[in-house]
């Protein structure tokens, strides 16, 4: 009767508390949704407060002082997973009252709990940011959790394996950027406090001894530790602009020296340095722009990752800047996304692939994004 | 260039980089053995699993962080599914009845199989316990620091059991009506019952064998097999069989002390 409350009892307590999927390597803590849909390459090209960890060069670009004032809060899930994670946390809310369930009713409910996971993994996720973005000056408060919930028949062991991770950022960037007496040049730095987890706990279903060990109640605690450190991000942007075609190189430096964070949780403790270079290409008129762009990150390898993880390309096409649709490949796999700015409002869907395996297809997972903003 | 980028990216959900799928003109980066067998064990795919898993052992023979995922696929294509004994034990319903009872509805039916089907099950499911023999018994043990350790030994005290009541199965059960049939019990000889029991005394003995209900099923039955009436061992399994299917096994006396040692376990010739 326990086994189903240590189960239920381990995803609550990771729900309730705030928590993320493949571990942050190359990319930035925070991306903003629309530019996941242009395959996430955002060095050369990033939204609103997106271009303070993206690349803080970025921030003179474009004309008048406000580049964003606003909130961004953003959902996402897998579209198989969005029923069992309705169940899940609906259980979560009323979890107190099946307390009085009868063992018979426990049963049922963890045999159905069970099957849920193992028909559809639960991938879902949230995020939250509010922001100031100026031509010099930004600062974003962001929150970022995403739980996976992964069933397999058969585990890294062979036997029925359910395990979950989560990636949980939080923090705040401030960054700074002006731009060079050579006009085409700007440089940037962002300074950032972050809050960060990483959990994963894998329980093999059929082994009541590492079951049993889920009965301490300090291990839920511990999974909802988070570690705190300080990072910088520095970046630089060369524009080059025309009539009607603008062309651009970035390069940037996450985590300049590695960023080291400390606290109780076992991961992240290091977000290593990674140097990263891109190119953009933008053919515009007055108020339509074609912005097509490719981004080389972690060029040192510091991550160790194979060359479809480290390329991120795609393309944004803004319609008289009320309108944006993006198309890339992020992690090689193709992405979408969408966008209408409604003057105080804007509204964003994405549909990207993460790769949390070494290799394609070894462990993806599809995800749907879908972003409100309020602000201008 | 947009319309491009545009159309490629709406030409499917692959990864460009995927070897099989991919674009060809990217770079493949190519999933590595384990990875594959992985995912053909996660597809269901146990012959494909289990010759790249083979495989793998030829070539490194001491990564025994296979040997549990091998002898995993092996049960898998002989039938047993460990994730319906794994939902019957969180659900209870593993729990009820005595042991040939608790495992029926997990294990191969001799009637889908037929009889060369059945033996290949049961070839299938003594590699599963050959593979899980042949890691260390210091590096499988509880001490041990292996993160397969606890499901060596669980998979073995599924297996081992799940082998004997086949095994039994094989001699009770007729493959052409699925239904118990006592006369093939005269076939069963006393090497026979002995393969049975020693496996069974095997799981008996099985120090933190990851599953206390099954090993106490398993106590049981030996315990109520050693009551029966006979004057070999195969003769008193042979009355546990029938009384087993009459519904009348009768009370085992006293679980049997737990062996000081796991003893070396002979598997079907």
């Amino acid at each position: 009767m326990r086994r189903r409350w240590q189960i239920l009892g381990l995803v609550f307590g990771l729900a309730g508390a705030t928590p993320a999927v493949a571990r942050k390597t190359n990319q930035a803590v925070y991306e903003d949704p629309f530019d996941l849909g242009a395959g996430g390459a955002s060095l050369t090209r990033a939204s609103k407060d997106g271009r303070i960890f993206a690349n803080p060069a970025l921030m003179p670009q474009g004309g008048g002082l406000f580049r964003w004032l606003g909130s961004t809060i953003s959902v996402l899930a897998n579209k198989e997973s969005v029923g069992t994670a309705q169940s899940i946390f609906k259980k979560a809310q009323g979890g107190g009252e099946a307390t009085e369930a009868t063992e018979a009713e426990q049963a049922a409910e963890t045999q159905a709990f069970i099957d849920k996971v193992f028909k559809d993994p639960v991938r879902v996720g949230w995020g939250f940011s509010l922001a100031l973005v100026t031509s010099n000056f930004g600062v974003s408060v962001f929150s970022r959790f995403e739980p996976d919930i992964r069933a397999r028949a058969y585990g890294p062991t062979g036997l029925p394996e359910v395990r979950f991770e989560a990636e949980s950022y939080h923090g705040v960037g401030v960054g700074t950027a002006l731009r060079t007496p050579w006009k085409a040049l700007s440089v940037g730095v962002t300074g950032k406090y972050l809050y960060a987890a990483e959990p994963t706990i894998s329980v093999e279903i059929t082994d009541t001894e590492s079951i049993a060990a889920f009965q301490n109640q300090d291990l839920v605690q511990d999974l909802t530790s988070h570690n705190t450190g300080v990072g910088i991000d520095a970046g630089a942007v060369l524009l080059l602009q025309g009539h009607h075609v603008d062309f651009s190189v970035a390069a940037k430096v996450d985590d300049l020296g590695s960023t080291s964070l400390k606290g109780a949780a076992e991961s992240p403790t290091e977000f290593k340095q990674v140097q990263s270079a891109g190119v953009g290409l933008t053919l515009h008129t007055g108020s339509d722009a074609i912005h097509m762009a490719v981004d080389y990150r972690d060029i040192g390898n510091s991550y160790g990752e194979e060359l479809f993880k480290k390329v991120y390309a795609g393309t944004k096409v803004l319609i008289r800047t009320y309108v944006g649709v993006s198309a890339g490949y992020y992690n090689g796999y193709p992405s979408y996304g969408a966008e209408i700015d409604l003057i105080l409002v804007r509204l964003a869907g994405t549909a990207y692939t993460r790769e949390l395996g070494d290799h394609p297809g070894a462990d993806p997972r599809r995800l749907y994004m879908f972003s409100l903003s309020a602000g201008f | 260039m947009t319309a491009i980028w545009l159309a490629a990216s709406c030409g499917g959900e692959n990864n460009v980089a995927d070897c099989d799928k991919g674009n060809k003109a990217v770079p493949c980066s190519e999933r590595t053995g384990d990875e594959n067998a992985r995912l053909a064990l996660e597809n269901q795919d146990y012959a494909t699993a289990i010759s790249l898993l083979e495989a793998l052992i030829a070539a490194e023979p001491t990564v025994y962080a296979r040997y549990p995922l091998c002898a995993a696929a092996h049960a898998g294509r002989a039938g047993i599914s460990i994730l319906e004994l794994a939902k019957a034990q969180f659900s209870g319903g593993g729990s009820s009845g005595g042991l040939l009872a608790s495992l029926a509805t997990f294990l191969p039916d001799p009637q889908d199989l037929g009889d060369a089907g059945y033996d290949a099950a049961l070839a299938d499911v003594r590699a599963s316990i050959t593979y899980l023999d042949t890691i260390p018994e210091a590096l499988r043990a509880a001490t041990s620091g292996e993160s397969y350790a606890s499901s060596a030994r669980l998979q073995l005290t599924l297996y081992r059991t799940t082998f004997s009541v086949m095994y039994l199965n094989k001699f009770a059960i007729d493959t052409q009506t699925g239904a118990f049939d006592a006369s093939k019990l005269a076939t069963m000889t006393e090497a026979d019952a002995l393969i049975v029991l020693d496996n069974l005394a095997a799981v008996a003995a099985m120090q933190a064998a990851g599953n206390p209900a099954l090993q106490a099923k398993v106590n049981e039955a030996l315990a109520s097999i050693e009551g029966q009436d006979g004057a070999t061992k195969a003769e008193k399994l042979k009355e546990f069989l029938t009384a087993s299917q009459a519904g009348s096994t009768p009370a085992a006396p006293a679980p049997p002390a737990p062996a000081p040692a796991e003893p070396a376990t002979e598997l079907a010739p």
